[in-house]
C-alpha cells in the first residue's frame, strides 16, 4: 500500500515534464488537444508516461491538464481514458504514484470574472469523481494563477475523496499570483485546507523561481515543489521552442533542492531529457528536513498578516451593537454603507476588519456570507469572521478567499463541536473565549486552564495550537472594579504559556464616561503584558496614539517613520469655528469642496433647523449646479464632485433630523439589469437622487428581473430606474418591465444607459426614457411632487 | 519589432495619455481644468500594471470580405478592407492589470465622481498603452492602422480566439468571460496589417 503521505517527508519525488512539448514531437497537430490523444492514441500517450518513467519521473500527471465539462461533453471519457494511459504505463510499480492532473477551467471566478465560486467547485468535484472511481494515486491541481480558483479545486478535491492533494501555482517575476497572491497568502490558506505539498509550476524558467523559494521555505510546513518551465518560449520557422537547455535547467534545479525543495519535476518545454539531468544531478543531494513553522498567520487573497511579531489591529467598526446607522443599513441590505465603513477603516491603518452582522431581524448567515464576499472585492485585508452562529460561519468561511480569522470558539462543549469542524475543513485562526459551562472564571490562572482544554480538544480535530488565539475577556470596570487586572494577568500568563492572545479593548471602559482615557491606557498595558491583537476603534486618535508609540518605544518602528508619517498626518479634531472668510454651504457644494460642505453643515446646524438647511443651501446649490450642467456651463465631473458634497452634507444634516422625518415614500430602486455589468451610470443616477434627498434602494449591477420584483414587494416602492450599457442585455430589460407590469399595478419604470433612446424605450414598454441622471432627478421630482 | 514571430514584456506606468482623447472619454470641454483630477490620476497611475503580448501572423484570404489570419475565416468587410490585402499582420493585446479593476470597484463605493473620472482616465491609459504596445511590437516596419474586434462589422465573437492565438491568459493575464468581455475590463486586442 502506498503511503505516499508519508514518503514524502522522507524521499525525494520527481514529478514528470511537460507533455504537449513531447506529443508535438509525436506529431500532434497545430490546434490539436493533447487530451485528444487519450482516445486516438492512448499508446503514444502510455509511451510519454514511461519515457518519464524511465527518465527517473516517479509521479506521472495524467493527460488531463485541460479537461472539464466546461470544455469537453465527454470528460469522463477523457478523464478514464487518461487514467488508463497512465496505468498502462505505471504497469503496478509501487514506487510510482499516478496523479490526477487539474488545471485552471479556463474562466476566471466572481468578483474579477464572471465564474461564480461555486461553479468552479462543481467543475471541479465532477472532474475529480471522474479520476476518483478510475483510480488515482493523489490529485495535482497545477497552473493556477489565481488563489479563489485554487481553493475551489481544493475545497472539490477535499469534498470528493481522501487522496493526498498537491498544489503548485503560477508566480510571475514579481513573485505574486495574477491576481495579487503573495507566497505567504498561499501557503497559509492551502495549509489550513490541508494540503500535502505546495509550490511552484510554469510561468517562467528555474532562475525566476530561485527568486521566490526561500518564502516558501521560511513559511511552509510542507514539503516545496517546482515544476518549472524550460525557460522562455521563441517561435523559429514556425516550431515553439524554449532558450534553457537540459544541462542549464538542471544546474537550477540543483540549486532548489539545495535550498530545500523536495519534489522537482518540470514543465512546458521540458522533456524526459531534462527529467533525466535533473534526477542525476539531484538525486544525492540530502532531503531537508521538513520542520513545522510555528507561525501563526491569516490572509486575504493577497498577502498574510503574521500575528505574535508586532501588535495587530483588528477594526471593530462593522458591528451593529450601538450602531443605529449600521443596523439600518443591515435591514435595507444596504453593502454600500459596510462597504464603506471597511475601507475607511482600512485606510485608517487596521491590519484586520472584523465583521459582524448579528441582527435578530435579518438572514444573518447570507448577510455574512454577502458582507464577507464583498468586503473582498473592495479591499485586501483578512477578515475576522464574527458570529455566534456556526451556519453564519460555514457560509462566510466557505466563500472567504484566503485563511480568516474566527470569532469565535469557546470552552463549552457544544461550541467547539460546532466551530472546530468548520476550522479544519476550511482554515482559519480561531479566537477562543476563555469561558464555559461555568461561566467565566474570575482569574488569571482559570481562564489559562479553559484555553488549555480548548487546545487541548483543537488537536484532537487536527488544528494545531498556533491556529488558536485566546481571548481572555475583558469586563468593564464599572462593574467588575478587578476585571482589568485580571485581564492584564491573563494576557501575561497566557504568552508565558506560548498562547497567541487578543482582547475587545474598549468593553473595559463600558458604562463610564470619557472612554478614551481608560481604553488607550488599559491598551498601552495590554500591549505590555503581551497582547498580539486589539480590536479596537481606528478611529480613536488616543488608541492609535498608543499603537504607534508603542512600536517606537519597543524598537519595531525603525527610523520612527511610521509614527512621522502618523502624527503629520493626524486630522486636527477641535471644534469647527466659523470665521469671516468662511464659504457657505451653497458655494461649497456648487463649488465642489467637499471638506467645506462638512465643516457648513456642521456650523449651520448649531443656529438652523435641518428641513431649513435643506431647503434654502442644499437643494438650491444642486439646482444652479443641474441647470449650469443642462446649460453645458459645466460638466459631469463637476456635478458629480457637487452632488457628492450634497450627500456628505446631506447624511450630515440627515443624523439632526428626527427619524420619522426621512421621507422613504419617495423611494426609487435602481438596478443594471440582468448580463450587464457596467454601472457607472446608475451610481451617477444614485449619488444625485440621494443628494436631491431620495431613498434609493441600488440592486447593483447584473440584476434579475426576479430580484427586481422581490426588491418592489419587500419596500413598496412605486420608482423603479434600470439601467443597459450593452445591446445584448436590452432584452433583460424588456423582460424585468414585463415582470413588472404584470405582478404590480405600480411602479413606473424609467430607463436609461448608452444602447437606448426614447424609440427603444417605447419598444420596450418603459414609462419613461431618461437621458441623463439630471433629467432622471426632474422625472423623480415630478412623480413624486416634490418641489 | 517581433523577433521569432512572438514578443511579449511590460510598458511603463509613466505613459501620458493624449489630451484630447482624456477630454473626450471625460465628456468635458478643452477648458476643463485637468488639474483638479491630479488625485484621481495619481490613484491609476499608482495602480497600472501594464503587459502586452504580439504575434506576426500569415493572413488569407478564402472569398471576397472574408480574412483569416490563423483562427480559421472571419467574414467582415471592415476588417477586410483594413487588412487592404497584405499577406502579413500583428495581432496583439494590451492590458493596464487587475489592480485597475479593483481600484474602479472600490472607488464606486466610495465616490462616484473618482469612479467616474479614473474610469475615463484608464480608457485613456488603455489607449495610449495601444500605442506604445503597437512601436514597440512593429519597430520600423510600415503599416496599416490598427482596429479591434467590436468595431463596425468585425464581430466581438472572435475575441476568445484572437486571446488564445496570443496566449494571452499564459502570458499577460487577459481571460474572456461568457459575455465576451475580457478581465481585466481595460484590456484591447488589436489587428495590424503589414505594409
Amino acid at each position: 500500500m502506498k503511503n505516499l503521505r508519508e514518503i514524502i517527508k522522507n524521499k525525494r519525488l520527481y514529478f514528470d515534464g511537460g507533455f504537449g512539448t513531447v506529443v508535438q514531437s509525436m506529431g500532434l497537430k497545430n490546434g490539436e488537444a493533447p487530451e485528444m490523444w487519450n482516445i486516438s492514441n492512448p499508446d503514444k500517450v502510455a509511451d510519454v508516461h514511461r519515457a518519464y518513467i524511465q527518465a527517473g519521473s516517479n509521479i506521472i500527471t495524467t493527460n488531463t491538464f485541460g479537461v472539464n465539462r466546461e470544455k469537453y461533453n465527454n470528460f469522463k471519457e477523457l478523464i478514464t481514458s487518461a487514467i488508463d494511459c497512465a496505468k498502462k504505463a505505471v504497469n503496478g510499480r509501487e514506487d510510482v504514484f499516478i496523479a490526477f492532473d487539474i488545471g485552471p477551467t479556463g474562466r476566471l471566478l466572481e468578483p474579477l470574472g464572471d465564474l461564480p465560486f461555486e461553479d468552479a467547485v462543481s467543475i471541479f468535484s465532477d472532474s475529480i469523481k471522474a479520476a476518483v472511481s478510475s483510480g488515482v494515486d493523489l490529485i495535482i491541481i497545477e497552473t493556477m494563477n489565481d488563489a479563489y480558483e485554487t481553493k475551489a479545486a481544493v475545497v472539490a478535491a477535499k469534498e470528493n475523496c481522501d487522496l493526498p492533494v498537491f498544489v503548485t501555482n503560477v508566480y510571475d517575476k514579481s513573485g505574486k499570483l495574477m491576481t495579487g497572491a503573495n507566497p505567504l497568502a498561499m501557503i497559509s490558506m492551502l495549509e489550513g485546507l490541508g494540503v500535502d505539498a505546495i509550490g511552484m509550476n510554469c510561468s517562467f524558467g528555474p532562475d525566476v523561481m530561485l527568486d521566490i523559494v526561500d518564502e516558501f521555505i521560511k513559511y511552509s510546513s510542507l514539503p516545496i515543489i517546482t515544476n518549472p518551465n524550460a525557460g522562455l518560449p521563441k517561435v523559429s520557422d514556425g516550431q515553439t521552442y524554449y532558450d534553457i537547455d537540459e544541462k542549464t535547467f538542471a544546474g537550477y534545479m540543483t540549486e532548489l533542492a539545495k535550498r530545500g525543495v523536495s519534489i522537482l519535476g518540470g514543465c512546458c518545454g521540458t522533456t524526459p531529457e531534462y527529467i533525466r539531468e535533473t534526477v542525476f544531478s539531484t538525486k544525492d543531494i540530502p532531503l531537508r528536513n521538513i520542520e513545522p513553522r510555528d507561525i501563526t498567520v491569516v490572509s486575504s487573497y493577497t498577502h498574510g498578516v503574521i500575528i505574535g511579531d508586532e501588535p495587530v489591529l483588528i477594526g471593530e467598526r462593522i458591528n451593529p451593537t450601538g450602531k443605529s446607522k449600521l443596523k439600518e443599513a443591515l435591514r435595507i441590505n444596504n453593502m454600500n454603507y459596510i462597504l464603506n465603513e471597511g475601507i475607511k477603516q482600512a485606510d485608517k491603518g487596521v491590519h484586520i476588519l472584523d465583521v459582524n452582522v448579528g441582527l435578530p431581524e435579518i438572514d444573518e448567515a447570507e448577510m455574512m456570507k454577502n458582507a464577507v464576499y464583498s468586503l473582498q472585492t473592495v479591499t485586501n485585508l483578512p477578515l475576522q469572521i464574527d458570529s455566534a452562529s456556526p451556519k453564519a460561519l460555514e457560509k462566510a468561511m466557505r466563500i472567504y478567499n484566503g485563511k480568516p480569522l474566527i470569532n469565535s470558539v469557546n470552552g463549552e462543549k457544544e461550541s467547539m463541536e460546532s466551530v472546530f469542524p468548520l476550522v479544519k475543513k476550511y482554515g482559519g485562526v480561531v479566537i477562543a473565549l476563555t469561558m464555559d459551562e461555568s461561566g467565566i472564571p474570575d482569574n488569571a490562572l482559570d481562564r489559562l486552564n479553559i484555553a488549555q482544554k480548548i487546545a487541548s480538544v483543537a488537536k484532537t480535530y487536527g488544528i494545531d495550537k498556533k491556529d488558536i488565539v485566546v481571548d481572555p475577556l475583558c469586563m468593564a470596570v464599572s462593574s467588575d472594579s478587578h476585571g482589568a487586572m485580571v485581564t492584564l494577568e491573563s494576557v501575561r500568563l497566557l504568552k508565558e504559556h506560548g498562547f497567541k492572545t487578543s482582547l475587545g479593548v474598549s468593553n473595559v471602559s463600558f458604562g463610564l464616561p470619557e472612554r478614551g482615557k481608560i481604553n488607550s491606557t488599559f491598551f498601552a498595558n495590554a500591549l505590555e503584558n503581551g497582547l498580539d491583537c486589539a480590536i479596537m476603534n481606528p478611529f480613536s486618535e488616543s488608541m492609535m496614539d498608543v499603537y504607534y508609540t508603542y512600536r517606537v518605544l519597543h524598537n519595531l518602528d525603525f527610523g520612527c517613520a511610521d509614527y512621522i508619517d502618523y502624527v503629520s498626518s493626524v486630522e486636527k479634531t477641535d471644534k469647527p469655528v466659523l470665521k469671516d472668510s468662511e464659504i457657505t454651504l451653497y458655494d461649497a457644494i456648487v463649488k465642489g469642496l467637499k471638506d467645506s460642505a462638512v465643516n457648513s453643515a456642521k456650523i449651520l446646524l448649531e443656529t438652523e433647523k435641518p428641513l431649513d438647511i435643506i431647503n434654502n443651501q442644499i437643494i438650491p446649490a444642486l439646482d444652479k449646479v443641474g441647470v449650469d450642467f443642462e446649460n453645458k456651463k459645466t460638466y459631469l465631473p463637476q456635478l458629480l464632485i457637487s452632488a457628492e458634497c450634497a450627500s456628505l452634507a446631506f447624511d450630515i444634516i440627515k443624523d439632526a433630523m428626527p427619524k420619522d422625518s426621512i421621507n422613504k415614500e419617495h423611494a426609487v430602486i435602481l438596478a443594471t439589469v440582468k448580463g450587464d455589468i457596467h454601472d457607472i451610470g446608475k451610481n451617477i443616477v444614485k449619488v444625485l437622487l440621494e443628494s436631491f434627498g431620495f431613498c434609493v434602494y441600488d440592486l447593483g449591477k447584473d440584476v434579475s428581473a426576479e430580484k427586481i420584483c422581490q426588491s418592489v414587494k419587500d419596500t413598496g416602492c412605486r420608482l423603479v430606474g434600470l439601467s443597459a450599457l450593452m445591446t445584448t442585455t436590452v432584452p433583460s430589460m424588456e423582460e424585468a418591465i414585463s415582470m413588472l407590469h404584470k405582478e404590480f399595478s405600480t411602479p413606473c419604470v424609467v430607463v436609461g444607459g448608452a444602447v437606448l433612446n426614447e424609440e427603444y424605450a417605447s419598444m420596450i414598454n418603459a414609462d419613461k426614457y431618461c437621458f441623463d441622471a439630471m433629467e432622471t432627478v426632474r422625472f423623480a421630482k415630478e412623480f413624486y411632487n416634490v418641489k | 519589432m517581433i523577433e521569432n514571430s512572438f514578443v511579449c514584456g511590460s510598458i511603463s506606468s509613466d505613459i501620458v495619455p493624449d489630451i484630447d482623447e482624456v477630454v473626450a472619454r471625460l465628456r468635458v470641454d478643452k477648458d476643463f481644468s485637468l488639474g483638479s483630477i491630479k488625485k484621481c490620476r495619481d490613484k491609476l497611475v499608482k495602480s497600472l500594471d501594464i503587459k502586452y503580448v504580439g504575434v506576426k501572423v500569415d493572413v488569407s484570404y478564402p472569398d471576397k470580405d472574408v480574412s483569416d489570419i490563423g483562427f480559421g475565416p472571419v467574414k467582415s468587410s471592415l476588417m477586410y478592407n483594413k487588412l487592404k490585402g497584405c499577406n502579413k499582420a500583428f495581432v496583439f493585446a494590451v492590458t493596464l492589470g487587475h489592480d485597475v479593476d479593483r481600484l474602479l470597484k472600490r472607488l464606486s463605493v466610495t465616490s462616484v465622481y473618482e469612479h467616474y473620472v479614473v474610469d475615463a482616465l484608464a480608457s485613456s491609459y488603455a489607449e495610449k498603452a495601444c500605442d506604445a504596445a503597437q512601436n514597440i511590437i512593429k519597430g520600423d516596419m510600415a503599416c496599416y492602422n490598427r482596429f479591434s474586434p467590436g468595431y463596425g462589422d468585425i464581430s466581438l465573437e472572435i475575441q476568445p480566439k484572437v486571446l488564445e492565438l496570443l496566449g494571452a491568459g499564459k502570458y499577460i493575464n487577459i481571460v474572456i468571460g461568457k459575455n465576451l468581455l475580457m478581465s481585466p475590463t481595460k484590456s484591447i486586442t488589436a489587428f495590424m496589417g503589414i505594409k
